[in-house]
């Protein structure tokens, strides 16, 4: 809690009205939110950029997770395909996170309010964690996570749990939990390479399966702030 | 064509699901979150064709384990977008941007289908060959234009810059979209 004033009266708020919504108000004043929101071209295109890295980033990470999970390209290792989509998920994301906050300043105040956006934006921290602080770490040590990556790994999904139980939306709970069992059921009884030697362990399998329901959510929530 | 949307759009299971409160949304959210799937696993097979990215995988093992993948994304992308457009039928039909999305969808189709029967038919003489193809350069390039270009309509289509009722009775446009007469035009805007 902290300490708001208004009026010349103090109140206790939050920390998120003491500090949060003062720079909302401040970014949603300021010039450049003035011209994104005066702009009909700026947000829409904005929107296609955000579809199209995001399409991008889902691809390339799917590439390593269904590899782990057996199911992808089996000439290479999960490390050796890691490294081929590292570049792409990453400029990716730059692209994601530069549209989105383009789309953001266009409805500043819109989104403080809006309990989805900052749902995704926990789910986002948390898969951004998970997948270069967890799942890289993994698939290069084949699951050898370390101190750093077991902390790692509580945070992310900590952040993932909470954005899960916050969803209003029952349906959407539902279905994000029936993937979940589909990825678990699908990194049990998932078809491996025959050679041994190239099989990831079910530990592997699991931390790929989180990355992608991780990134999901992400986008679910993502989508969600529109129905809100 | 007209009429038989408009019956369409005044059917119980059209209305139930265009007002519905949570299946519209989920429906609508699984249309644009498989692109993840679809459009990303395409794309890296078409950066694999142009060289870009995988270039120790052959060419045929990309194609045998990834496009399942991209298959059956586009099958949950044709089913909930028929979903989409039998909520709101006489909707999309009238949207500029939903004609332009189906017709660039057809270029698409035609370079999938291309490729498969003349490019990848011949996929073993350059399976792991740096020197991929003229035509097989060519495919993966019409199909990352194409998939770009569909998800620039798809996303265009939520504005209504182009609504029948924004459009001069008579132009081009007005004709594009096969807009109806006010009267219908009124429930089109509903």
């Amino acid at each position: 809690m902290a300490t708001c004033e208004y009026d010349s009266e103090l109140y206790e708020c939050s920390f998120s009205e003491k500090y949060i919504l003062p720079a909302c108000k401040y970014f949603d004043q300021s010039a450049i939110a003035d011209f994104i929101k005066d702009s009909l071209f700026i947000v829409p295109w904005a929107g296609v950029i955000h579809l199209l890295s995001i399409a991008l980033l889902g691809g390339a990470i799917l590439m390593v997770d269904m590899r782990v999970l057996g199911s992808g390209i089996r000439s290479q290792t999960p490390h050796q395909i890691n490294q081929v989509v590292r570049p792409i998920t990453i400029a990716a994301l730059a692209l994601a996170i530069l549209s989105g906050a383009t789309m953001a300043f266009g409805e500043l105040m819109k989104l403080y309010y809006s309990p989805p956006y900052w749902m995704k934006m926990g789910s986002l921290a948390g898969a951004i964690l998970f997948t270069y602080g967890v799942r890289n770490r993994a698939i290069k040590t084949d699951a050898t996570l370390g101190k750093m990556g077991w902390v790692l790994a509580g945070i992310s999904l900590t952040l993932w749990i909470g954005t899960f139980t916050a969803l209003s939306n029952t349906m959407a709970q539902f279905a994000l939990l029936l993937l979940l069992i589909a990825l678990g059921a699908f990194a049990w009884f998932g078809r491996d390479p025959i050679n041994a030697a190239e099989r990831s362990s079910i530990r592997l399998k699991l931390i790929s399966a989180a990355s992608i329901v991780m990134w999901l959510t992400t986008a679910a929530a993502g989508r969600w702030i529109a129905f809100y | 064509m007209q009429d038989f949307l408009a019956w369409m759009n005044e059917t119980p299971w059209s209305i139930a699901l265009r007002e519905s409160f949570f299946v519209w949304p989920l429906i609508e959210a699984t249309h644009v979150l498989t692109i993840m799937l679809f459009v990303g696993t395409i794309f890296m097979v078409d950066l694999r064709l142009l060289g870009l990215a995988f270039r120790k995988v052959a060419v045929s093992e990309i194609t045998s384990k990834i496009l399942p993948w991209t298959i059956a994304g586009f099958g949950l992308m044709v089913i909930t977008g028929l979903l989409l457009f039998y909520a709101k039928p006489l909707v999309y039909y009238h949207n500029l941007f939903f004609r332009l999305k189906l017709l660039i969808l057809i270029v698409a189709m035609g370079n999938i289908l291309f490729f498969h029967k003349r490019v990848q038919s011949g996929v073993n003489g350059w399976d792991l060959s740096s020197a991929i193809p003229k035509s097989a350069r060519a495919s993966a390039v019409i199909s990352i234009c194409s998939w770009i270009l569909i998800v620039v309509a798809g996303r265009m289509i939520a504005y209504d810059w182009f609504d029948c009722e924004k459009l001069e009775q008579g132009g081009l446009l007005n004709s594009l979209a096969s807009c109806p007469n006010s009267q219908i035009s009124m429930l089109v805007t509903e």
